[in-house]
Order: structure tokens, then C-alpha cells, then sequence
């Protein structure tokens, strides 16, 4: 069973934000009017935004910068505040590790929003709307059950939904391999944002193979985690600049 | 992390606090539990008329029960 | 058949069957047109999604939530007031208890209904049940919450059992059938016979055991939301007594505000007596000092540790965007101890000196309100610059809090003379207050998160509606209820009547003199 792991690689990563705008596309995140972004109420699962996060702190005047650039998805936490407060396991960390999202049965307290300390969560304050003919094109992909609805289908108001670590594809090239009656390998299975990053600064996969490149890369000097302190142990690894 | 989570008495431990549904039959037994209780009160309460006194008080005073 | 005291019969049952006149009628319309306009404000939400209100990301909860702790804490009055004391057989409990449980339901009732409002899918609501896992502190709220609505509600009809049969068996002739219907079903066939009354207290005895362990641990858990998680501001062990203490507080004070209503509503002179604000006044007292030892303790640490996004949230509340709330909830509770304490202080010999006189205060007042005036208003440049100088400023500022404190001085001994408008005072300071304080434990950490930019919340029309429609059909609770049900228990207050009478005639004789020591008395001379 794996174990599912992101290494960010911040000398690499240039905040073009491409893989923000993968994500959007791939797991169907609606675009909000100018007004509620203005108001934070713009839905980006993977986000880019500058550090320091208080501009009120960034007294720097060109040349002499500092502003560094941070990519962030959800960090599947191994031990996630958020899924500890759920009520109803709406959400919860599955045996592979990646925390994962049941828009069907979310009864939108919010405390998971809350709870976290990376704000990776966000709630559908409005329903979803799309502009024009991009309601027409959105990605068919979902997961779903009875009771259980998941991945990048059209998230109803009034639930929240999170990073999926691009649950659908995994289970995509699950299908696949067992339709083709072979096993599945870990390295057949990227998420978007990883697949579109034009840097190639962000990597993927089973953290418990010791040979595989995240496992490699989380030994490097250079890794840290966000907010260590907060006890979270991510599985979102980056790799410091310079 | 080095929670002994595979100790069988936590494992149970956990199944026992994150399994969904027992939260709900916990509220039920509490809900349930506290109204039963509550009506059997108040039904002593009312089946304390079936002893056939005749006297009747509007108010009680401590002088009241002191014979029994 | 059960007699009622012709004393009682004219000021509490009698009311009850008078026809309302125009003043409850306006009373009621006037409620309910705000109720109204808050279920269609809650329509529209409902429609259109909870983006009608102010709330945002990282604010994800807003005054809905603050309304929820503050309102469970209002009720904790009714917890605190008649099972504590009834439990200690304090006499003057009697003419307040059934004010102080009728708040605990209601209370009760009016938040559970803001959880209704908060939550994204009411829809969903009962997956709580259906899914719930016991991990979440949600569930441990809702439990507790649903054991103290079900043990405060049999908590209040055992108490008012015994009032029920009472009002069944002196019903008027001409009381309109639902009401003798309602009695008659309520009253339960109650009689009246000594093993009944014996059975009864035991009961209230029982729950009243039961009611505060429940009332304790739900204050409790609303705070263990807060602290269990890993935010800043948050994580606090002190966060649980805090809100209990805090909870205790202003359901004094919402007590106050309640009682001295319904005693000058329903003219119940005879019932509420300066003795209770007195009494009342005591306990205020003793939960005001424990509310500033516990804020001061809760944000000491803070200070001291001036932890890098800790201290930021603690900041926002001292000098930065809820500097307003916070000293604004510090200055109101200052006013409360101020009102409560230093009138008791005050000898009666210095009734004479003139700083002692309302006259001082207001001249005060008035020249307070001439500096804060002259402060804030637009001067010439010169003057301006002056003013805005840091030292000339804050001597300003310093000079109108001087003469508030003169002004409070001055009014003191008027408060010493009039209780029920003092307490009532310090009632709505410490409400007011307390609504503040669960403003600035909820908003500001919320503002102040780690990874995202800081932010200010401030609420909605939509939700404002809703708060202003809850604190309404509070009110109109309470005014129909004690339209069918008499605002003082009346067994009790007969109970105490009977029981004082007896101690009146009581002679106390002096204490026994002790023989005198023989190793002290040892060569003295006898």
C-alpha cells in the first residue's frame, strides 16, 4: 500500500502558477466574481502567494527584496486537525494516506476550516457558477456511491472541499492497470498540478519506497515542512531555496 | 508519532471515537435515556396522589416530612 | 381543590387571566415584525447560500457563533441560581428561581437556534446523528447540549408543577377553555398530598444535583471547540473555566436585567425586595474578580511569550483593529465592579462632601464630554499638531478618563440608594460585555491565521437580522410564558413566607460563655 507524498522544490519553482490553474481545471474549482474574491471567498485549492503573508511586513524596497513565493496544496497531513473535528467523517485520512473530501455528506460547520492551520480548506459560500461556455467543459471526473461523493465533481453549496491530491486519476490508473490485468505501480499516478508544473519542481509518489524520488528528496538538507510546530507532520515536503 | 496506535486497546480505542454512527447512538441513548428517566420522575411524582390522604397542601414546609 | 393566598391570588394569579392590555399587544406585534424580518433575512440566506453574510476565508465563523457561546452562557443563570441554591436552602433563592429557569431553557432554545444558522447545510443537519463520530468536540457539544435542554426543561416543569394545579384549581369562571385544557393536562391530576410534595422535592432535589455537572461541562466542551484545535489565541488550557466563570457572569447580569423587568412590569413589590440585588449583588461581585483574574491570566502568558503568531492575535486586541472590543469589553466590565463595589464602600458619613454628589457628577460628565470633545473634534493647525503630540494626547485621554472616574464618584452614592437601577446597570455593562469578550476570543484568531493574509470581519445586515431576531423571540418567550404561567413560583414563596414567619419568633439566645482557662487565669486574682 502506498504511502502519497508532494516535494516541492522551491529553487525550481518559479510562481507562474501554472499548477494553480491545472488544479482549477482539473478538479472543476468555480471562478468568483471580482467582489467576493475581493472579499476572500475565491476557492484555490493549490495556492501561490507571496511570503511574507502580511504585506504590512514586507518593507522592502527594490532591489533589495526578499519576497519569496510559496506553492501550497493541501499537505495530507499525517496527523490532520482537520479530520479530528469532523462530525460526521465527511472528511477523513484514507489508508494511503491522502485526506480526503465527501462532498454528500459535509454539513458545512466549518470547524474543519477552522481547525486548519494551513487554510487549505474553503467553503461554497454561494453555488458554483461558471462563466459562459466553461460550464459546457467541465471535467466529467467524479467519485461516487451511495452517500459518498467525491474528486472533481460539482460541489453543491454549502460544503467544503479541499486539495484530493487528484484522487479521480489515482483511481483512474487503478481501473486501467486491473482492466489491463496487471498490477498498478505508484509512478503511474501524478496529480495535475504535478503533471503541468513547467518547472518540473514538484514530485510525486510513494513515500514509503525508499527508492522512489520523494522518499529521496525528504532526506535532503534542504527539506522542511510548514508550520512544523503545529504537530501535523505533513506529507507536502519542500525543499528550501539555495 | 510514536503513538502505540497498534496496541489492540488503542486501536479500539480509535475505532471507538472515529467510527461514524456511534456519536449519533450516543446522543440517542443520552437524549433517549434523559427523557425516559425524566418521564419516570415525573410519573412518581403524579403516582404520589395514589395513596389515598385527604389532606391536601398548597405549599410544602420542612415540618412537612418529618414523620417519614 | 388547592387554596392560593389571597395575597398572591390579586398580584400573580389574577394578572394571568386579565385580559393583555394594548402595551403587551404592541409588545408582541413589535416582536414579532422583528422575528419576521429575520426569517425572510434567513429565507434569503437559505436561498441563496451563506454568502449573504460577512463571513470570508479565514473567517469562517462570525457573530452566529459568538451569539451561540454568549447565549448558553446567559443561560447558565437558571443552573447556577436555582439548583445551587436551592441545594444550599438559601431563603431569598425563592422569588428568582423560576425567572432564572425560565432563562435557561429559553436561552438554551434561542442558541441552539444560531447552530441553525451557522451551519452550511441544515438540510444535513441530522448526519450528525446518523454519522456521528465522537472524536469531533462538535459532538461532544451536541450531547451535552441536548442534556441540558432536556434536564433544564424538567428541571423548570417539576418546578412549576405544583403552580400548574394551583392555576387549575383557581382558574376564573370565565378563563377561555384551551387555558383550563392546558392546566388540566400540564397539572397531571397534581393534588397535593403530603407524599406527593415529599416525592416532588426530592426530584427537584435530584436534578438539581444533576443540572449542574451538565451545566458545567457544556460551558466547558463550547470552549474545548475552541481550544482543541492548533490555532493561535486558541490553544489555551484556561480557555474552560474561563468561559464557565464568564457564563456564571453574565447570567447574573442578564438576571438582573430580567427580574428587575418583570418587577416593574407586573408590579412585584412585594416579591422582589432590595435584599435579593443585595444578595445577587454578593455573588456578582465574587464573579467579576474571578473574570478579571482569569482574562488577565489568559492573555499574561501571551505577553510574556510573544510567540510569533500568538502574539499577533493578543496585539490586534491591545492596540491593533480590535483594540475597540477589547478595551471596550474591559472598560464596561470596569464599570460593572465600579457600579457593584464602591457604592458598598462608601460610609454614610461622607454623604455631605461634595465629591460625593450627583451634582459632581455631572459636572464630570460634562467636563469630561468637554475634553473628549475638544480631543476628537477638528481644531486649527496649531492646536492640531499640538493635540497630536503622543505625551499631550495621552495626558488628554488620561484627563477624560479622570473625570469619568470623578463622575463615577459622584454618582456613587445615588447607586448606593437606588439598588435595582444599579444593578440593572451593571447587568447590561456585564452583558453587554460578555458579548464582547466572545467576540474577541472568537474573531480575532480567526483574523490572525498563519497562512493567510490577516484580515477584518465585520457582520452583514443578514446576520445582524438574525442576531436581532433572536434576541427578540427571546424576549416574546418570555412575555407569553408568563402570560400563562405566574413569574414567581408561588409554592416557594409561600414555603418562605410560612418559614420566615416561624424564624421571626424564634428568640436566639446569646452564646454560651466558656469557663475560663485555669493556666491563663493562673495568679490573677479571682
Amino acid at each position: 500500500m502506498p504511502r502519497w507524498g508532494m516535494v516541492i522544490d522551491l529553487d525550481k519553482c518559479v510562481a507562474c502558477q501554472g499548477c494553480s490553474i491545472a488544479c482549477r481545471f482539473e478538479n472543476n474549482t468555480p471562478a468568483v466574481s471580482p467582489e467576493e474574491a475581493l472579499q476572500g471567498r475565491s476557492i484555490r485549492w493549490n495556492d501561490v502567494f507571496p511570503l511574507p503573508i502580511d504585506p504590512a511586513e514586507d518593507k522592502d524596497v527594490y532591489p533589495n527584496v526578499t519576497t519569496r513565493y510559496l506553492t501550497r496544496p493541501c499537505m495530507h497531513c499525517e496527523n490532520p486537525p482537520c479530520i479530528k473535528v469532523c462530525p460526521v467523517q465527511a472528511t477523513y485520512k484514507d489508508e494511503e494516506g491522502i485526506v480526503r473530501m465527501n462532498y454528500a455528506r459535509c454539513i458545512g460547520c466549518r470547524l474543519c476550516t477552522v481547525a486548519c492551520p494551513y487554510g487549505v480548506r474553503y467553503f461554497n459560500w454561494y453555488a458554483p457558477e461558471w462563466e459562459g461556455s466553461l460550464s459546457e467543459h467541465l471535467n466529467p471526473d467524479r467519485i461516487e456511491a451511495p452517500g459518498d461523493l467525491e474528486g472533481p465533481a460539482v460541489r453543491p453549496r454549502g460544503v467544503v472541499e479541499k486539495c484530493t491530491f487528484c484522487i479521480h486519476r489515482l483511481q483512474k490508473a487503478r481501473l486501467q492497470a486491473e482492466a489491463e490485468q496487471r498490477d498498478f505501480r505508484p509512478d503511474e499516478y501524478v496529480p495535475a498540478c504535478v503533471e503541468t508544473c513547467p518547472a518540473k519542481a514538484r514530485y510525486f509518489g510513494d513515500l514509503d519506497n525508499p527508492d522512489s524520488t520523494v522518499a529521496q528528496l525528504n532526506k535532503s538538507s534542504r527539506a522542511f515542512v510548514e508550520l512544523e510546530e503545529a504537530g501535523t507532520h505533513p506529507k507536502v515536503t519542500y525543499l528550501r531555496e539555495g | 508519532m510514536n503513538f502505540p496506535m497498534q496496541l489492540p486497546v488503542f486501536s479500539f480505542f480509535y475505532w471507538l471515537v472515529n467510527t461514524p454512527g456511534l456519536g449519533g447512538i450516543c446522543i440517542a441513548l443520552l437524549s433517549g435515556g434523559a427523557i425516559i428517566v425524566g418521564s419516570l420522575i415525573v410519573r412518581w411524582v403524579q403516582g404520589g396522589g395514589d395513596s389515598g390522604e385527604s389532606e391536601t397542601y398548597s405549599y410544602p414546609t420542612p415540618a412537612l416530612h418529618k414523620e417519614e | 381543590m388547592l387554596k392560593v393566598n389571597p395575597r398572591d391570588k390579586t398580584r400573580l394569579v389574577d394578572p394571568l387571566f386579565a385580559a393583555p392590555g394594548w402595551r403587551f399587544w404592541l409588545a408582541v406585534v413589535f416582536l414579532l415584525a422583528v422575528i419576521g424580518w429575520g426569517a425572510s433575512m434567513y429565507l434569503r440566506q437559505l436561498t441563496y447560500g451563506l454568502g449573504e453574510t460577512g463571513m470570508d476565508r479565514p473567517v469562517y465563523w462570525g457573530i452566529y457563533m459568538v451569539n451561540f457561546i454568549f447565549l448558553i452562557g446567559v443561560s447558565m443563570a437558571g443552573t447556577l441560581i436555582s439548583a445551587a441554591l436551592q441545594l444550599t436552602n438559601i431563603e431569598w433563592r425563592r422569588p428568582i428561581t423560576r425567572i432564572a429557569e425560565t432563562l435557561t431553557v429559553f436561552g438554551l432554545l434561542v442558541a441552539s437556534l444560531q447552530l441553525l444558522f451557522d451551519i452550511g447545510r441544515p438540510d444535513r443537519l441530522l448526519n450528525v446523528v446518523q454519522y456521528g463520530r465522537l472524536q469531533s468536540p462538535l459532538l461532544w457539544d451536541a450531547n451535552s447540549l441536548t442534556l441540558y435542554i432536556l434536564t433544564s426543561i424538567l428541571a423548570l416543569y417539576l418546578q412549576l408543577l405544583p403552580d400548574i394545579a394551583l392555576l387549575r384549581d383557581n382558574c376564573p369562571a370565565n378563563a377561555p377553555w384551551w387555558r383550563r385544557a392546558l392546566y388540566t393536562r400540564l397539572g397531571l391530576g397534581w393534588k397535593g398530598y403530603r407524599s406527593q410534595w415529599g416525592r416532588l422535592q426530592k426530584a427537584i432535589t435530584v436534578i438539581s444535583i444533576a443540572i449542574i455537572p451538565i451545566g458545567v461541562s457544556l460551558h466547558t466542551i463550547t470552549s474545548w471547540v475552541f481550544s482543541t484545535t492548533v490555532q493561535p489565541g486558541w490553544k489555551s488550557t484556561i480557555l474552560g473555566p474561563y468561559f464557565v466563570i464568564g457564563a456564571i457572569f453574565s447570567g447574573i447580569g442578564m438576571l438582573f436585567i430580567v427580574m428587575t423587568l418583570a418587577w416593574r412590569l407586573l408590579k412585584l413589590d412585594e416579591y422582589i425586595q432590595a435584599r435579593h440585588y443585595r444578595a445577587l449583588g454578593w455573588l456578582f461581585i465574587v464573579m467579576s474578580a474571578l473574570w478579571f483574574y482569569f482574562t488577565y491570566t489568559e492573555n499574561l502568558t501571551l505577553v510574556a511569550e510573544q510567540e510569533a503568531y500568538e502574539f499577533p492575535v493578543l496585539a490586534s486586541k491591545l492596540w491593533g483593529s480590535y483594540s475597540f472590543s477589547f478595551w471596550g469589553m474591559v472598560a464596561l466590565m470596569v464599570v460593572a465592579f465600579w457600579i457593584m463595589v464602591v457604592p458598598k464602600l462608601l460610609p454614610a458619613l461622607l454623604r455631605r462632601v461634595v465629591v460625593f454628589q450627583p451634582r459632581f457628577a455631572l459636572a464630570s460628565t460634562g467636563a469630561a464630554l468637554v475634553a473628549a470633545f475638544f480631543l476628537i473634534s477638528p481644531q486649527p493647525a496649531v492646536t492640531h499638531a499640538a493635540l497630536m503630540d503622543l505625551n499631550t494626547n495621552t495626558f488628554g485621554w488620561l484627563m477624560v478618563i479622570g473625570f469619568v472616574a470623578c463622575a463615577g464618584l459622584g454618582i456613587s452614592f445615588w447607586l448606593k440608594q437606588h439598588p435595582a437601577v444599579s444593578s440593572v446597570a451593571a447587568g447590561a455593562c456585564v452583558v453587554a460585555g460578555m458579548w464582547l469578550e466572545r467576540w474577541n476570543i472568537v474573531i480575532p484568531t480567526l483574523t490572525h491565521p498563519r497562512l493567510i493574509p490577516y484580515t477584518i470581519y465585520l457582520p452583514s445586515p443578514v446576520e445582524i437580522s438574525l442576531s436581532a431576531a433572536s434576541l427578540a423571540l427571546l424576549a416574546l418567550m418570555f412575555l407569553v410564558f408568563f402570560k400563562l404561567f405566574p413569574v414567581i413560583s408561588i409554592w416557594e414563596v409561600s414555603e418562605g413566607r410560612v418559614v420566615e414567619d416561624a424564624q421571626s419568633r424564634v428568640e436566639i439566645p446569646l452564646p454560651e460563655p466558656n469557663e475560663p482557662n485555669p493556666l491563663q487565669s493562673w495568679g490573677s486574682r479571682r
